[in-house]
């Protein structure tokens, strides 16, 4: 019974192996005892399915329509990103990184960028690195607001997916002034930025957070958050508690949600983030609501920011002198960036020449999906979907 | 240099300043740097440590001055080149290898501090892996797997996992990174996924790429490859990929 359980839904599902009907064969071992009368359902969520946010198939165990059991099962994206760069100049790696977390590029390339600096002790001008800040929070901006619009759209509310990209165009359209591309830059270099920035820029971006702070933040707070219907699909839904969110290796919002006041750009500075002022927001409850909270609260801190890298962004150029080919001495280095999704890290190995030996990618998307089960025992399917767009994932990090 | 290193400068004495001029020198020289001559090389480096001396000392007066806290070694100089000689390291992480070595003695963690990250590196023999593992996180209080990567080195392979702290408000004050070699042929590690949960979707990845068993994981399955994949471990160096080309596709104009 077992093999034709796994031939026909394919392996993933643990099976009772001396089972005689199908039914049996499927019941989740650990929960026999409290199974009771009722009746077990498997079903395939995903991976073709709007609210999975991209290819993430879940195999949900159900008790009518109470999930017992969510195990995801991811892999459809893969493209083995760690194999392919080995062996590629450090040059090229830097673009094809932007690839992973495609709705934060520039943290990627952070990433990236940050572990052969580290590794060769290079400085960045102090113009490069402030507007890196600048162009990071930029960033977290407009993956917020994508989360702002697809979290909203989870559960059913569809115009805020319309405000949340009405604003998040102005930015990719900023983005495209400096950087020529929309959403997959190629900004950041080895040793600083391509290309400056001109103050005609500064000022529509300054106009940009003007409108923003004004119109349409409190907008999306009187819109979704204050909402009545969304406060209840969300408080005491996926709860992580901050023991679990600290053992599954929890970061960025998830963790913050879960009431954990961790942040790399506080407690493992990696741009000049302490000279700037900014809060870090937390929840108490750790439910999707507080994971909510904490993200728009985060979106307006990063305004903050920019602000400050604005009013106090000193001349000079952006981009170190470098040799044209760059071959870090052997060795080892661990650089993390704190993405808006969380600790984006870059395992890096070097053996002395152009390209990298290996490279691993720490990825806090694949990493947040081992809490899905936990979040989403108990709850109904419809809330399955509000757990999984309260950790933000994005696919093409989770599977690389 | 990053705003950590040179945070770290003053901590460490000027381990994450030394490379900086290096770097500079390699520009400068041009040749010293790309050409590999050893000689010219080794004066830079050289000249770069006198420079990063001087400016951790300064580094370190302006601190003082600041009348800012913080666990300062007076430190010398280390290598470059990525720890292997062993740059001088903060007290803290010292105290950490006395006791470690008390718990464990005749365990060689061949302990080395790597300035670029901040990270002590430290080897732990597989067959004790599991209670050095829990030591660390029970005793030292290394709470939170960051990551968990494989690597293959040729003659053999590695698990490295990269500790950490957390606890809130607080900057991590260790950051310890254990090394498990794992045999090549007879790859079988045991896992931690009791010790860190985080540690459960990671080994599925490198049982899957690298092809090394965790022995004890409760589910150990393919994660990311295809469940019916039969063409051997992508990450490991000597993989050949076997399948047949795809065609492209060329559309005629």
């Amino acid at each position: 019974m077992a093999d034709q359980i796994e031939r026909s839904i394919g392996a993933g599902v643990q099976v009772i192996e001396d089972a005689e009907t199908m039914e049996e064969a499927l019941r989740p071992a650990h929960l026999e005892e409290q199974a009771g009368e009722r009746r077990r359902m498997l079903v395939n969520f995903g991976p073709q399915h709007p609210s999975t946010h991209g290819v993430l198939r879940v195999l949900l165990t159900l008790e009518g329509e109470t999930v017992i059991d969510a195990q995801p099962d991811i892999g459809y994206l893969h493209r083995n990103w760690e194999k392919i760069v080995e062996g590629w100049t450090y040059a090229m790696v830097v673009p094809f990184s932007d690839r992973n977390d495609y709705l934060a590029a520039i943290c990627n390339e952070q990433a990236v960028v940050g572990a052969v600096e580290r590794l060769m002790g290079i400085e960045v001008p102090e113009r490069g690195q402030f507007l890196r800040v600048l162009v990071f929070e930029l960033q977290r901006l407009t993956s917020h607001l994508i989360w702002f619009g697809t979290f909203a759209m989870d559960m059913g509310a569809t115009t805020a997916f319309l405000h949340a990209f009405r604003e998040r165009e102005r930015c990719y359209s900023l983005f495209e002034e400096i950087t020529g591309a929309r959403l997959l830059y190629n900004y950041l270099r080895i040793g600083g930025l391509r290309n400056d920035v001109p103050d005609s820029w500064l000022k529509k971006l300054e106009q940009f957070l003007d409108d923003f702070e004004k119109e349409a933040y409190p907008s999306y707070w009187d819109l979704v958050i204050n909402n009545e219907i969304f406060r209840v699909r969300t408080k005491g839904i996926g709860v992580i508690t901050p023991e679990q969110a600290i053992a599954y290796g929890a970061s960025g919002p998830v963790l913050r949600g879960s009431g954990i006041r961790w942040d790399l750009r506080k407690v493992d500075p990696f741009l000049p983030y302490d000279q700037f002022e900014f809060d870090i927001p937390v929840g108490t409850n750790g439910d999707a609501y507080d994971r909510a909270i904490v993200r728009m609260k985060e979106m307006m801190e990063s305004v903050k920011i920019i602000r400050q890298v604005m009013k106090r962004l000193p001349d000079g150029p952006v981009m170190a002198k470098l040799p044209r080919a760059l071959r870090p001495p052997k060795g080892q280095v661990y650089n993390r960036v704190e993405s808006p999704r969380g600790e984006v890290g870059v395992y890096l190995i070097s053996d002395g020449g152009t390209g990298p030996y290996r490279i691993k990618w720490r990825s806090p998307c694949f990493t947040h999906l081992m809490l899905l089960p936990v979040m989403a025992r108990g709850h109904l399917v419809a809330d399955l979907v509000t757990c999984i767009g309260s950790i933000d994932i994005v696919l093409g990090e989770v599977d690389r | 240099m990053t705003d950590e290193e040179r945070k770290d400068q003053a901590a460490a004495g000027g381990t994450g300043g030394e490379a900086a001029p290096a770097g500079q020198a390699g520009a400068g020289g041009g040749g010293a740097a790309r050409g590999g001559d050893d000689e010219a090389r080794r004066a830079a480096i050289e000249k770069a440590k006198a420079l990063a001396a001087a400016k951790a000392a300064a580094a370190a007066k302006a601190r003082a001055a600041a009348g800012e806290g913080g666990g300062a070694a007076a430190g010398g100089e280390g290598g470059g080149d990525g720890g292997d000689a062993g740059p001088v390291m903060p007290e803290r992480y010292q105290q950490f290898l006395d006791a470690l070595g008390k718990e464990f003695e005749g365990v060689d963690f061949a302990p080395a501090y790597n300035a670029a990250d901040g990270f002590l590196y430290i080897n732990v023999p597989r067959d004790r892996l599991r209670e050095i593992a829990l030591y660390l996180r029970d005793r030292a209080g290394l709470n939170y797997l960051r990551a968990l990567s494989g690597v293959d080195w040729m003659d053999r392979l590695q698990v490295v996992y990269h500790l950490t702290r957390v606890e809130p408000d607080t900057r991590p004050e260790l950051l310890v990174a254990m090394q498990v070699d794992v045999d090549r042929d007879q790859a079988v590690c045991p896992s931690l996924v009791d010790v860190w949960p985080t540690a459960d979707f990671n080994e599925r990845e490198v049982f899957d790429l690298f092809g090394i068993r965790f022995e004890g994981h409760p589910n150990l399955r393919r994660i990311l490859l295809p469940d019916n994949w039969q063409g051997g471990y992508p990450l490991r160096k000597d993989f050949v990929d076997k399948r047949p080309k795809r065609q492209r596709k060329i559309r005629p104009r």
